[in-house]
């Protein structure tokens, strides 16, 4: 069973099906990146597993806590950020970290230290004593990630947590996002920044009209949309002669040379599974080519997005 | 065999201060504001003390200051019966709504933090504020004191009331704002209900059941159920009880009950008990009070669609 399980999770808002049996599973310790057009149930799905709101049907769990009978358990056991949210802005940083720390009965002697780590942590410590209103949209952003971690959760439930925020604080909060993975955390985010989702996570779920469109590794992704490969193989020499024993090659489909990087640079449109690349790659240096690098051009997220999804909005 | 009792873990969280009260006190009395409401409070009383001072002594000139003494204390814990009625909902009208509006009510949802804390800060804060205005007033009613004509239980009974009526008014507050989405709507719904309870329904009541007072023809069991009637509808306004209440306390001498003299004399008995309305008052809104705050508590529990 993976950290968060969803079985046949189902939210109606009236007519509406916002959710459709939704069949979700997390493994513990990576990070879970739920992408899906405006209106696909990234929201839903992550307001359930917070607690916030009741599924019409279906089932859920946080770390074996039910979120419909166990809901206490459940908040204890994650950090919940929603995308949008408010802030108390007559209050100070401190004082907002204390308070959110209280509510989840910290006691009094150990919050004035638990303060100053998530604020060192999250890079604010030097507005500690300012009001929380003073603060701009990324700090913010920062702020409510430090308050999702007063209680030291072991799930992270983020919506949208980079959305609004420009270049720089994107970098901060992905950065912030790979630590606290590093700290054990596992973590559940939505975004609507593909790039993003890429670079940092680890698992992908793609969800479209309230159903799971398709859910693993973004390599194992990538291996269900592509039936081919792309390689890109670097020689120091016999660029000629080792272009035309790849065209020969029954697995290549296509063998072109590029003109950048020296001119020494093939891309090669290879059939079959990851097998048939490693079986090529043996030959070609069995042959006798000087083959300086050999590596797979990775399909963007964006294609697997596109491919996988048909715009429908539930 | 060596028995070893583990000692149980010591609910240190539960022993803290409720983390809503603290920061509600912290926002309440940060700044200037709550200090400027308290001090324009406190002017408004001593003008009003002033006023009844001048016009007390131009039509009663003479020595006996006992007059002076008890129309000053009853002025001034009608003012201030009235500031906390009206006060006392609008402090608690935007608590549950105020944090719907400004996307704060999903965070603290996802704490720890059960429904009956959350309401119980949101009232506390908002009674301890209330009991500074409360206290504040205390040295301009101790003059009374001085000038004479007033009883301790006078002055106990008036912090009774004051406090019941912060206590129950806050729960109307507290109730609409739980029920309502906007804070608008919640504290325009809890100025019309504390207008109606304290001003309204009273006056209505009499209106209705003076008819009857005047009635010769009138059985011993409808006289007895007017008689009640009447004082109930007078007990449920805090300004209507502390009048009537204290107009007994001279007539009667006493501030738990009296007897009320029947004009039928058809039956064995022409005297029934009536309890002082600030008994009745108290009673009936601690009851309402218990009631609002349940369904104020269940709705916060129950407010995940």
């Amino acid at each position: 069973m993976g950290i968060i399980e969803t079985r046949g999770l189902t939210k109606k808002y009236g007519r509406i099906t916002a959710l459709s049996e939704l069949d979700l599973t997390v493994e513990e310790g990576g990070i879970f990146g739920f992408v899906g057009p405006n209106g696909a149930g990234k929201t839903t799905t992550m307001r359930i597993l917070a607690t916030v709101l009741r599924p019409t049907a279906g089932e859920a769990w946080v770390a074996g806590h039910s979120v419909l009978t166990q809901r206490r358990e459940v908040r204890r056991v994650i950090g919940y950020m929603p995308d949008f949210f408010g802030v108390y802005g007559d209050m100070k940083v401190w004082e907002y970290l204390d308070f959110f720390a209280a509510c989840y009965e910290i006691p009094a002697g150990t919050r004035r230290r638990l303060t100053d780590e998530l604020l060192e942590l999250v890079d604010l410590s030097h507005r500690r004593d300012d009001y929380v209103d003073t603060l701009s949209r990324g700090m913010k952003q920062r702020l409510c990630l430090a308050r999702a971690l007063t209680h030291d959760p072991l799930v992270l439930i983020l919506d949208e947590p980079a959305s609004g925020l420009d270049p720089r604080a994107r970098i901060e909060i992905r950065a912030l996002l790979r630590e606290l993975n590093a700290m054990g955390k596992t973590i559940f985010v939505s975004s609507h920044i593909l790039a993003d989702v890429e670079e940092i996570c680890t698992h992908i779920g793609i969800i479209e009209a309230g159903q799971l469109v398709a859910a693993g590794t973004l390599a194992e992704m990538r291996q269900r949309i592509y039936t081919q490969h792309i390689v890109r193989v670097k020689l120091t020499s016999l660029v000629e002669e080792a272009q035309a024993w790849l065209a020969g090659h029954p697995a290549v489909l296509q063998v072109e040379q590029l003109t950048d990087n020296d001119g020494n640079m093939l891309r090669t449109t290879v059939a079959g599974d990851e097998e048939s690349l490693v079986r090529l790659l043996r030959e070609l240096i069995g042959a006798g080519f000087p083959v300086l690098a050999f590596y797979e051009e990775t399909g963007k997220l964006e294609d697997v997005f596109i491919r996988l999804t048909k715009g429908i909005v539930s | 065999m060596e028995n070893t009792v583990q000692p149980k873990p010591r609910r240190r969280a539960e022993s803290e201060l409720n983390p809503v009260l603290v920061k509600e006190l912290r926002g309440r009395m940060r700044g200037a504001r709550a200090f400027i409401m308290l001090t324009l409070y406190l002017l408004l009383l001593g003008c009003s003390m002033l006023s009844i001072y001048s016009a007390y002594t131009n039509d009663n000139a003479g020595t006996d200051t006992t007059g002076l003494g008890q129309t000053t204390f009853y002025g001034l814990t009608l003012i201030e019966l009235l500031t906390v009625a009206f006060l006392a909902p609008a402090f608690t009208a935007g608590a549950i709504s105020g944090e719907r509006e400004r996307q704060t009510y999903e965070l603290l949802r996802t704490t720890l933090l059960s429904a009956r804390k959350l309401v119980y800060g949101k009232l506390l804060s908002a009674l301890t504020y209330m009991f500074l205005f409360i206290i504040v007033a205390v040295p301009l009613e101790s003059l009374a004191f001085i000038w004479g004509g007033v009883m301790v239980e006078e002055l106990v009974l008036a912090l009774v009331l004051l406090l019941v009526t912060a206590l129950a008014f806050a729960s109307v507050g507290l109730f609409f704002s739980s029920l309502m989405r906007s804070t608008h709507s919640s504290t325009v719904l809890s100025d019309i209900t504390v207008l109606l309870l304290a001003v309204g329904l009273p006056i209505l009541s009499i209106i209705l059941l003076l008819p009857f007072a005047f009635e010769t023809d009138i059985s011993w069991t409808a006289e007895v159920a007017l008689v009640y009637l009447m004082f109930l509808a007078l007990s449920i306004s805090p300004i209507s009880a502390a009048i009537v209440t204290g107009s007994l306390i001279r007539e009667e001498d006493t501030i738990l009950y009296f007897w009320y003299s029947l004009s039928a004399h058809t039956h064995s008995t022409n005297r029934v008990p009536v309890p002082f309305p600030w008994i009745m008052y108290t009673l009936l809104w601690l009851a309402i009070t218990a009631i609002l705050l349940s369904v104020t508590i269940s709705r916060v529990r129950a407010q995940e669609k």
